[in-house]
């Protein structure tokens, strides 16, 4: 009941004339960005930081989730049509979508991945609010161990289920944990490792950080290589899927809400893994598995249903805990914070109309993304046309004045080209960025539960393992850690021996 | 058995990334040193170096052990192995040497000369130079600057008006 009246009121709230200017900027943008290949979800939303700053937290958040949510859809649109992923969570969707769009049949692919798009979306919404309010409740009983270690886990969980190598990830969160103490320790109020630079005092900016790792550091990659891109040239008709297409697609569609959604509530987890793991069920499951990889309905439609559930399900532990479970999530802390608002258990309490006004949000923007992504389809493939010799210098530009408009301060653009290069030679060498920016997030939290655990303890380490929650969060760290630690040894072992 | 072979670029990049690390590892040493001068506190009370003291002495371990590591690979690769050159991918060094110059000038005068010309400069120097014809870098350029100025104004951001100051 309480559930339904928050919801009520959240509508109330979204409805808004501003809210739902901002709703539909943000779903328009994150289209944008998932159909334009070069920048993503991360990258968009350490640009619009600043832009946010006049808004209220209400607005600012639901601008920020719709460019996260609105690029899970758009990113299809690219995979379909031209084989190249908007962004990472449609890679899978390159396999069966764009054979479909050489066979005549993109309308049909795009339709399905919008409708499949539309329900696991809605369906992410509607489990949302069912996991969140519970597990608020339960983790008001979190203490500064609890918090230590599912914060610690988490981190660690990120970097196992990371692309690349786990050891360069670990080293990444490290860096990203290390350069999180930069400035000001928030028990004493001193400065450390500042080199005496005043500049450093306030540590070192989150938005300049990102658009460096994520913005600049992405377009310094795609300059390295031609970017020309075979759009598919034929006219796109038949948007709606027929009869036998829905048949086809309904079960991937359910299977896929239900799996993205729980394995966006995993650390790491999210639209990227989902997908992958859908596209595998799909094809586990299906009479037909040799029509995988050659344009079967069911490899678009499972896929794109988990990676918009998922992103539904990584919003739950944020919410809910107050702790991200990948790097998108991690920025849309850095939102909040920004606003002076402190997401976990308390949110609901504390702040109803944000929590409530955000997730009723998330209903109306996956209709406007619908009608966005259907009818208008026409103008994302004209977008989609724009060379990116075009492209690049505005997205630049966009990094240029959005460092600069946070604090009207020079030193913010040049930390943030300083971390675009930074990022470009960790790409180089296949170092992910994002445990980096999550841990950056991460640290201060991290730091404060470990030392208040340690005082509340008298110096006891034992406090971790006397409390139930905090234990099994350690338990798994270790074996994570353990397993991680044992396969570089033998990789290791294998490469000098060879 | 035919004769073993390791590729050049492969065998490049492990010379690189040991640079990389023996850098990183000296940064790490130096946050392990400098926390420690801040003061390491006890396990009851930790202190402000505690923490960063901590990460760094772990980053400095792992990253000692990639280096011993990466060291005997090259060390036995380079001497047993013949190494062949692959046809190396062609990179478009000039295109982010362009790039950064430009960010770096973009930074270091947008206060001198103010945020309309400079942001015009830096956009028909990227435009033009990655390939747009002069004509098109010059009005779409212009375009950027004029709209951007009004949007972000109306927003309340603030840029320096630099040697147009007196009429922006």
């Amino acid at each position: 009941m309480d559930s339904l009246l928050g919801l009520m009121n959240g509508f109330k709230i979204a409805l808004t004339l501003s809210n739902l200017f901002y709703c539909f900027v943000g779903v328009f943008i994150g289209t944008l960005i998932g159909v334009l290949p070069g920048i993503g979800p991360t990258g968009a939303m350490a640009m619009l930081f600043p832009v946010t700053f006049a808004m209220s937290p209400v607005s600012a958040i639901i601008m920020l989730a719709g460019i996260y949510y609105g690029a899970m859809y758009g990113g299809s649109t690219t995979s379909i049509l031209v084989n190249i992923p908007g962004e990472s969570a449609s890679v899978v969707t390159c396999l069966d979508g764009y054979q479909m769009a050489r066979q005549g049949r993109a309308g049909p692919a795009l339709g399905i991945s919008a409708f499949g798009s539309f329900i696991a979306g809605t369906f992410g919404v509607i489990l949302l609010v069912f996991f969140v309010l519970p597990l608020s409740k339960v983790a008001l009983k979190f203490g500064p161990p609890e918090y230590f270690s599912l914060l610690s886990a988490s981190l660690i969980l990120l970097t196992y289920l990371v692309r690349g190598s786990v050891f360069k990830a670990i080293v990444m969160a490290l860096f990203g944990l290390i350069l999180s103490t930069v400035g000001l320790d928030m028990i004493e109020g001193t400065g450390r490792l500042t080199f005496g630079l005043a500049f450093l005092e306030d540590g070192i900016g989150l938005v300049p950080l990102a658009m460096g790792l994520f913005g600049i550091s992405e377009v310094l990659s795609n300059l390295e290589l031609s970017m020309d891109r075979t759009i598919f040239k034929a006219k796109i008709k038949n948007l709606l899927p027929n009869r036998q297409d829905w048949k086809r697609s309904a079960g991937p569609i359910a299977r896929g809400s239900i799996l993205g959604f729980f394995l966006g509530l995993i650390p790491g987890g999210g639209g990227v893994i989902a997908s992958f793991i859908s596209y595998a069920l799909e094809k586990k499951l299906s009479k037909h598995p040799e029509s995988f990889g050659r344009g079967a309905i069911e490899g678009v439609a499972g896929p794109e249903s988990a990676n918009n559930s998922g992103a539904a399900g990584s919003f739950v532990p944020l919410l809910a805990l107050g702790i991200p479970t990948n790097v998108v999530m991690a920025l849309l802390l850095g939102g909040y914070m920004i606003h002076g608002v402190t997401p976990g258990p308390l949110l609901i309490s504390k702040s109803p109309d944000l929590f409530w006004g955000v997730i009723s949000s998330m209903y109306i923007g996956n209709v406007m993304l619908l009608v966005l992504n259907l009818p208008l389809i026409g103008i994302w493939v004209k977008i989609l046309k724009v060379p990116y010799p075009i492209l690049m210098p505005l997205i630049l530009f966009f990094c240029l004045i959005g460092s600069y408009s946070l604090n009207n301060n020079i030193l913010d653009v040049i930390v943030m080209i300083i971390f675009g290069i930074v990022g470009y030679i960790l790409r180089k060498f296949d170092y992910e960025p994002a445990p980096f920016l999550l841990a950056f997030i991460l640290g201060p939290m991290l730091e404060t539960n470990l030392r208040q655990s340690l005082i509340m303890s008298d110096g006891s380490f034992y406090i971790f393992l006397k409390r139930p929650i905090s234990a099994v969060a350690l338990i798994i760290m270790a074996l994570l850690l353990i397993s991680t630690g044992f396969s570089y040894y033998k990789k290791a072992k294998i490469k000098i021996t060879e | 058995m035919g004769i073993l072979q390791y590729d050049k670029k492969i065998l490049h990049k492990q010379k690189y990334e040991i640079i990389l690390h023996i850098f990183w590892f000296a940064l790490s040493v130096l946050v392990v040193f400098l926390s420690y001068k801040l003061g390491l506190g006890e396990f009851r009370n930790p202190r402000q170096g505690f923490v960063p003291f901590w990460e760094g002495l772990f980053l400095t371990i792992l990253l000692l052990i990639s280096i011993l590591r990466g060291l005997i690979i090259i060390y036995k690769k380079s001497s047993s192995y013949e190494v062949i050159k692959e046809e190396q991918n062609q990179i478009n060094f000039w295109n982010i040497f362009i790039t950064l110059v430009s960010l770096f000038a973009y930074a270091l005068f947008l206060k001198i000369l103010g945020f309309a010309i400079t942001t015009f400069l830096f956009l028909f120097i990227l435009f033009w130079k990655m390939g747009s014809k002069m004509i098109f870098a010059l009005v779409i350029s212009f375009l950027t600057v004029l709209i951007t100025y009004f949007v972000f104004t109306y927003l309340g951001v603030r840029f320096p008006g630099g040697i147009l100051g007196w009429i922006l």
